[in-house]
């Protein structure tokens, strides 16, 4: 997401699942949809019924490349080089969708000329600060403050012939030595997937964890981005940059401000130093030229819905009540935090199991161990609620009060789920909840009560108005989901009525919405959530099923489907076009775009509106992306191999945590021979922690085992279901042994390595034979606490091992 | 009445076992403890609690791949296992389901010995996969369908119920279609054979390779038996020791894949 943004404009899958089945050529990347989203199968079966080809490349062969036709391996952590290449095979075979991409991308702006890639690092590398100075991550301006631009793409600080240089490094034969990829098999996905770039045609990008958690992560998804800006499938039915969400309600849950950096929308959380008052705050939330202009608007009309009437242009809505962070707080600092003790004494954790799902699983259990109180809401007791009896613990000595809450399940309660389409789907309670179960949101209702009462009760607490001037009003205690999504819609102050949309939201208090992109779900005419008419226009896009962010678009970024007059790339496939008798964009989905901007018109053929400049980035200017302008290649934390692409390592700026805890394997290690990867499975859920308790899906994949080639069984003397031990710098774990050849050797600078792979979803609280009795429990018992740092998704895909009959 | 069928296509299945699991919870089957032993599939074979089961194969080419089988009973067009049933339990519908009635079953196995593929299971009575009879037969009213549950469940659309006829015709296509693309192997499983399966499979690769037989055979004694012997064996059945005898005769008792 934190590519999506910077790339086009917003942080979320453009296209919806069911349109997979309009593509021409899907490649599947770092994903594993036939074991983690299951759902999307059928289209992708239907997209070959109809003559697509599917790619898959992955470590392994998985589930998900059974359903393609063309499948490669690749060492884990080196997507970039074989992206790279793909970027300089198209650029060179001229495979790009010239039109699209001189009109609809930014590769026509001149760079500044102090920009450069030079000895692994770009231009304003600061050695001893470790970071980079910005300033000439940028663009040329006119005397008018205009960016210049070169249309003929020849002048040599355009985005185009920079952007040519920069991956004239990454040859096939490059590929071939650092991502262990046939050449013959590199150039045959290359032809095909490039082939998406006759204007006609569509390509989709699907991609998941296996690209994300990587210290490269971002970049490897901001490389997908750029392919498709070049070849001219973004907007397109069957194109886009399609994220799998690990979760059916992770897209709803990024939408309403779950990542610490971000409030409800995706409007910036504030932060202590850039933004001390209102003013800073929405100065720094408008990007000028482009539709974050509006920014006011859903900023105050955000405070409104939480402050209510308390929210005055006096007090700034309530601003200065709102929390500040100081420091980064993302998942890793706060583990890393409690692991060093710095603050944190109670810890409230719904519907997670971090103990089993968080990286390095004995600093974890050891973080754990700092609190003073643990609250878990859940359907089932957890490894984390259960940490102080892990084992190796030192349960006497642990002080730690635990509550754990039985929540009622998916299907006890009412609510919604956003899916990864951004569809917003409402679901019904379809039996009550068991015992003393209750809804997460009836335990929130209590909760926010009684921390009220607390607040009023001590007169010392600080900014008390903080808490107790909040909004409260669903309906009591067992209250109507409805009444939740009212607010998030929005209404006008005056009236309490349902505001139609955002395009209704104003800066001066008169209208609330608490999550403005959701603004639109709940007009008058009732929740949109709920409807379920089957579509008609044969693309799938269904617009009459739920509702989708933003103003109900299906297809991101849909006027570049369009060539510059308005007519639809491919006519059969078409999403909208502008019909010129009725002087507005029109189709199967709602334009994004402003409906009555003819192609002539000043703008008309700028279709990024959420973009300063209306155009695709294939460079990212001012360290919006923090590592690079570009994607570039560094090898993973632990690695077997020096970089070969260039001569820095590891990402400089990759966040690496150095508590007295974390170890790193240094460069090729003899003790830690083997590339490792982590994974799920199609029978269990996450942290297995629902479903390690059910009998069918424990039956069906009892207990956790880590995937080895032959050639390496052969060696270490393993056989098929063996006990084998997996161990890193950092620790070790037990499962057992899967020989098969879906896991091959790889080559990799004229050297043969081994890649091991391990699912993630086992710990010790289960039905499974040994779970409770083995002494590891859980494969990020091996795995290391560094991220990316864009993202700060931590890097769980690669990392050095050895393994050994147990 | 037409037959009716489902069939599945080896080359959309992704081996989620959405199938495997929807036919345990819909048939409230047990489940038994099972141990990982380096492969997928699991339980290991059918079994007196389990009617089917994904089975997982990654040999069957030099380059790495891997390929699924959904495994259970095929209801054969001209059922052995209906034709030695000394009890009347087991029965062909009209639709060509070969389902069963537990209340009638004696658990003498002769199912399990007189099917091909040895697919009967003896618990305390026979097992199997009956179609979802009850749910073709009359509809599920929870979920407004009336096809098996496995079909209804399968994410990958690879499970297509209907008129058995009109499958054989869709799945003639989809070989052709394989074969293009360079499965040269492909086949339609199950279209004569034993009077036509009224489970159809979509095969990528040879029937041996998933340990099926291409030209599956009933032992001739069950025309014996069906003939001969079945009035006089259930003369017989008011002795358990006629039982044995009769049963050790026939020498049925050792063949099939799941035992």
């Amino acid at each position: 997401m934190t590519s999506l943004g910077p790339s086009f404009g917003r942080g979320a899958m453009t296209n919806p699942l069911i349109d997979v089945k309009n593509s021409d050529v899907i490649m599947i990347c770092g994903g594993n949809p036939a074991e983690n989203h299951p759902a999307i199968a059928r289209y992708i079966n239907m997209c070959k019924d109809s003559g697509g080809t599917v790619i898959s490349v992955d470590p392994r062969f998985t589930r998900t490349s059974s359903l393609s036709d063309i499948y490669s391996p690749i060492r884990p952590g080196t997507d970039i080089v074989f992206f790279g290449g793909l970027i300089n095979y198209i650029i060179q075979n001229k495979k790009y969708q010239e039109v699209y991409m001189k009109n609809y991308t930014n590769v026509s702006w001149l760079l500044k000329p102090e920009y450069e890639f030079k000895d692994g690092h770009f231009s304003g590398w600061e050695e001893a600060k470790r970071m980079y100075n910005y300033a000439s991550w940028g663009f040329q301006t006119g005397p008018d403050k205009k960016v210049l631009k070169d249309m003929t793409l020849q002048d040599p600080n355009c985005v185009f012939q920079r952007l040519a240089g920069h991956y004239s490094r990454y040859t096939p034969e490059v590929v071939e030595n650092v991502c262990g990829m046939k050449k013959e098999n590199f150039l045959k996905i290359a032809e095909v997937y490039s082939s998406t770039g006759a204007p006609e045609k569509s390509g989709c990008l699907i991609y998941a964890m296996g690209l994300t958690q990587h210290t490269i992560g971002t970049q490897n998804i901001r490389a997908f981005c750029m392919i498709q800006l070049l070849l001219g499938n973004m907007g397109m039915a069957g194109g886009g940059v399609n994220a799998m969400r690990g979760e059916a309600n992770v897209q709803g849950s990024t939408d309403m401000g779950l990542l610490f950096h971000t409030l409800p929308g995706y409007l910036p959380s504030p932060n202590d130093k850039l933004h001390p008052n209102l003013q800073e705050f929405i100065k720094k939330s408008i990007a000028p030229d482009s539709y974050w202009v509006n920014a006011p608007k859903f900023i105050i009309s955000m405070l409104k819905a939480w402050y209510g009437d308390s929210a005055t242009k006096e007090n700034n809505y309530g601003y200065d009540w709102i929390p500040k962070w100081s420091k980064p707080a993302s998942w890793m600092h706060i583990w890393d935090n409690l692991y060093k003790n710095e603050g944190i004494k109670g810890m409230m954790i719904w519907g997670q199991n971090p103990l089993v799902s968080s990286p390095f699983a004995d600093k974890t259990g050891k973080a754990l161990e700092n609190l003073e109180w643990l609250m878990q809401a859940d359907l089932f007791e957890t490894e984390t609620a259960n940490f102080w009896r892990r084992p190796h613990a030192d349960t006497k000595n642990i002080k730690t009060e635990v509550f754990l809450l039985p929540v009622a399940s998916m299907v006890e309660k009412d609510g919604s789920a956003t899916n990864t389409s951004r569809w917003l789907q409402m679901r019904y309670k379809s039996v009550e909840p068991l015992y003393e179960c209750r809804e997460d949101s009836v335990i929130m209702h209590d909760l926010i009560h009684k921390i009220k009462d607390l607040v009023k009760a001590d007169p010392s607490t600080p900014s008390p108005e903080s808490i107790l001037n909040l909004t409260w009003n669903y309906g009591g205690h067992n209250h109507s989901a409805e009444e939740v999504f009212k607010e998030i819609n929005g209404f006008e102050v005056a009236t309490k009525k349902q505001v139609p949309g955002f395009a209704a939201l104003k800066d001066d208090g008169s209208t609330t919405s608490g999550c403005w992109i959701y603004s639109g779900m709940f007009p008058p005419a009732g929740n949109l959530a709920k409807r379920r008419k089957p579509e008609k226009t044969g693309l799938g896009l269904n617009p009459e099923w739920g509702w989708a962010w933003p103003v109900n678009r299906r297809i991101l970024y849909n006027r570049a489907a369009c060539d510059l007059e308005g007519n639809p790339w491919n006519p059969e496939k078409y999403v909208i076009k502008w019909d010129a008798g009725q002087k507005k964009w029109a189709g199967r989905d709602v334009p994004d775009f402003l409906p009555t901007k003819a192609p002539s018109d000043a703008g008309g053929t700028l279709p990024f509106i959420m973009l300063t400049g209306g155009q695709g980035r294939i460079f990212v200017p001012g360290g919006i992306v923090k590592d690079g302008p570009f994607p570039e290649h560094y090898e993973p934390i632990e690695s077997p191999v020096a970089n070969k692409v260039n001569p820095v390592q590891n990402n400089p700026i990759a966040v690496v945590f150095k508590s007295n805890i974390d170890k790193y394997a240094p460069l090729g290690d003899p003790k830690y021979p083997y590339i490792c990867t982590t994974y799920r499975v199609a029978e269990h859920y996450q942290s297995g922690a629902i479903t390690r308790k059910i009998p069918i899906t424990v039956e069906a994949m009892p207990q956790v085992f880590a995937e080895l080639d032959p050639e390496l069984a052969k060696e270490l003397n393993i056989k098929d279901g063996d006990d084998v031990e997996l161990e890193s710098i950092r620790g070790k774990v037990k499962a057992k042994a899967c020989v098969t050849t879906r896991v091959q050797p790889m080559t990799i600078n004229g050297k043969k390595y081994h890649v091991v792979g391990i699912p993630w979803n086992w710990g010790f609280v289960g039905i499974d034979p040994d779970s409770g009795k083995d002494e590891s429990f859980a494969a990020n018992l091996v795995t290391e606490n560094v991220g990316d740092p864009t993202s700060l998704i931590p890097e769980s895909k690669a990392l050095m091992i050895n393994l050994r009959r147990a | 009445m037409e037959r009716v069928a489902y069939m599945y296509d080896s080359s959309k299945c992704m081996g989620c076992r959405g199938c495997q699991s929807i036919c345990k919870e819909w048939n409230d089957q047990k489940t038994d403890p099972t141990t990982f032993t380096g492969v997928y599939t699991n339980p290991p074979s059918l079994n007196p609690d389990t009617r089917m089961i994904i089975k997982f194969y990654d040999t069957f080419t030099p380059d790495p791949n891997f390929n699924f089988l959904k495994y259970q009973c095929f209801h054969c067009g001209d059922p052995a296992c209906v034709k030695a049933c000394p009890s009347g339990a087991l029965f062909q519908a009209e639709n060509g389901i070969v389902a069963f009635d537990v209340d009638k079953c004696i658990a003498c196995g002769y199912c399990h010995s007189a099917c091909p593929f040895g697919i009967p299971q003896i618990g305390k009575v026979i097992n199997k996969c009956d179609m979802c009879y009850s749910r073709v037969m009359e509809g599920s009213e929870s979920d407004k369908t009336s096809t098996p549950a496995c079909v209804k469940s399968c994410p990958a659309g690879a499970l297509t119920f209907g008129k058995r006829n009109d499958l054989v015709e869709q799945g003639k296509k989809k070989v052709e279609v394989l074969k293009n693309k360079g499965y040269t192997e492909a086949n339609l499983y199950g279209e004569n054979i034993l009077g036509g399966l009224g489970v159809l499979a979509i095969l990528k690769y040879s029937p041996e390779k998933y340990g099926l037989p291409k030209e599956p055979v009933v032992p001739t004694d069950i025309g014996l038996w069906k003939g001969i012997l079945h009035p006089l064996g259930l003369v017989m059945l008011g002795g358990a020791a006629g039982f044995v005898v009769l049963h050790r005769a026939l020498n049925l008792g050792k063949k099939g894949g799941d035992q």
